[in-house]
């Protein structure tokens, strides 16, 4: 799990320390920086699967540097706790003044400060997992030299950092977007879930037998849901069609047909019982959104429930009252932005607070401040 | 939405939480955890938040009792009360409220662990208890699981081990309130 992400010249984020439970919630005001967290967890997760150079518009470029700042470097450090040992992942971009091009100047894994990957100043030297050197080579400054590397029987924490980081998955659900067909299995939702029916049929392949449980858990939330079943509309498309029942009448809708709060359950439920025993860990941007009141606490119990066990990780940003109410205690995390412009973090638990207010109503009065 | 009952946990903590909802996972068929009201960590004592809400969580209740299927599982430590005086405390409160009592015909279940809910984990981990030693936490709360397995299969076969807490005896008992098949 994801127990320190480090970001400096980022947006907001200004020589910025966040340290991670398996379950966070980040909080506060609008502009502090929570979505930026999420946005440099996609973006490394999208350079360390291989999928975008570094200045792609949802990677780092210029546009991401901090505006009252000239400074032309960012860094980004990440400690990763993997089979009993902390890994540390850095990663320093350079961009040019004129704002078109920029380049990672250095790219390093640690372990207890031993390494095992290096890049820097365009090469690359490997390390074995005793931290022998390896061979060297010379990469492209525009992309992950990291994520080129083939795992291999020597270097099998490498090999574990890149699994995990391809299994990090930032999303804000927006459900108008989801389709309904998918041609192909896609292993990961993409920011905003508009490719749910791939990543269902995908985990569908891998966890058939998690069905049943899924199914039950949609029926206690959504009215008449009876299952969801894949139908073929083409060569190799499958339309997601949700069966309901309702005074003993059966019918279907395609999965862009029903509401978008019962698209939002249904990937949110996905998430904590058909994703589980997956490895994912789940960074989520207001998973409250589309929701009627009552369908949020049974799902953030579920998710709860999960953390640490099937679902190794999750982080949400909210601002919702149940969130706060439910999780803010035990695992909020507030973001404050201080008069320098810098953005800090405080344990919700060291809040002040007068006796009989919930957390929520004391965020409300801004008394958190 | 299936027909379940909806259940409301008022309750201290997160291992009382934990307890609760893994019991009645297992235990609890056609009942669904809807709502969790629980002492927010570091403001204050828990028995007082559990107090201060019991009024009014069995008001709201009573005010939905014929439209909803519902139940209210209330958890609360007996520190140096056994179960009676605890549901005698609670009584009181109601009362003041301008309440009636808790009647036999409604979903509401108080379950008093005493001392707290430690003893029955200490107890259903196999060790001989009583209910003044005070027993050490679990790590995390959601390792009660094998804690709550062990009771749930001590139910099915309708006997605590012996000598069981009494006030772990008196939950089973308050149980069958919640008239779950």
């Amino acid at each position: 799990m994801i127990k320190r992400l480090y970001v400096d010249n980022y947006r907001s984020l200004v020589n910025f320390e966040l340290p991670l439970q398996e379950l966070t919630l980040l909080m506060g005001p609008n502009g502090v920086g929570k979505t930026s967290v999420l946005d440099v967890m996609f973006a490394l997760r999208q350079l360390l699967a291989g999928v975008a150079k570094v200045t792609d518009a949802e990677v780092f470029p210029a546009s991401t540097l901090t505006r009252w700042q000239t400074r032309p470097l960012q860094t980004i450090e990440l400690d990763v706790e993997l089979a009993g040992e902390t890994l540390r992942y850095r990663l320093e971009i350079e961009h040019e003044k004129a704002g078109r091009r920029a380049r990672i100047i250095l790219e390093t894994l640690k372990v207890d400060q031993n390494p095992l990957f290096a890049f820097h100043s365009g090469s690359v030297r490997l390390y074995r997992d005793d931290h022998t050197e390896g061979p060297t080579f010379t990469a492209d400054w525009g992309e992950s030299a990291l994520a080129r590397v083939a795992p291999g029987g020597d270097n099998i924490r490498l090999g574990r950092f890149l699994d995990f980081m391809r299994k990090v998955m930032v999303c804000g659900l927006y459900p108008a977007n989801f389709t309904a067909e998918a041609s192909t299995e896609d292993p990961m939702l993409q920011r905003e879930a508009g490719n749910f029916a791939a990543w269902y049929r995908h985990i569908l392949l891998e966890r058939q037998d998690l069905v049943p449980e899924f199914t039950q858990a949609l029926k206690d939330v959504i009215r008449g849901f009876q299952g969801i079943r894949m139908e073929k509309v083409g060569l190799d498309t499958r339309a997601l069609m949700v069966m309901f029942k309702e005074h003993n009448d059966k019918y279907e809708l395609r999965f862009d047909e029903i509401s978008d709060g019962q698209r939002a359950l249904i990937a949110l439920y996905s998430l904590v019982r058909l994703a589980a025993g997956q490895g994912y860990t789940f960074f989520l941007d207001e998973p409250d959104n589309y929701l009627a009141l009552p369908e949020i606490q049974p799902w953030l119990i579920e998710l709860a429930d999960a953390c640490g066990e099937d679902v190794p990780q999750a982080v949400i940003c909210s601002h919702h009252p149940e969130l706060i109410d439910y999780l803010g205690s035990d695992c909020g995390l507030l973001l404050e932005r201080e008069s320098s412009g810098v953005t800090k973090t405080r344990p919700v638990s060291e809040l002040a607070v007068e006796g009989g207010l919930k957390l929520s109503e004391v965020v409300a009065r801004g008394w958190e401040q | 939405m299936s027909r379940s009952v909806n259940v409301v946990i008022l309750c201290e903590d997160r291992q009382h939480e934990a307890f609760a909802r893994r019991f009645l996972a297992l235990a609890g068929r056609g009942t669904r955890v809807q709502r969790v009201e629980i002492s927010p960590k570091g403001r204050g004592s828990g028995e007082q938040f559990v107090c201060a809400r019991f009024a009014r969580e069995l008001a709201f209740y009573r005010s939905r009792q014929h439209r909803v299927e519902q139940a209210l599982v209330v958890v609360v430590d007996g520190d140096g009360k056994d179960a009676l005086a605890r549901e005698t405390q609670l009584a009181e409160i109601v009362m003041k409220a301008g309440q009636e009592p808790r009647k036999a015909s409604e979903r509401v279940a108080i379950f008093v662990p005493a001392r707290n809910i430690e003893t029955w984990l200490a107890y259903l981990d196999g060790q001989d208890v009583d209910e003044t030693t005070p027993y050490p936490r679990l790590p995390r709360e959601r390792e009660c699981r094998r804690h709550v397995d062990s009771l749930y299969q001590m139910c099915r076969q309708g006997a605590l081990r012996q000598p069981a807490p009494p006030s772990l005896a008196a939950a089973c008992e308050e149980w069958k309130r919640l008239g779950t098949p």
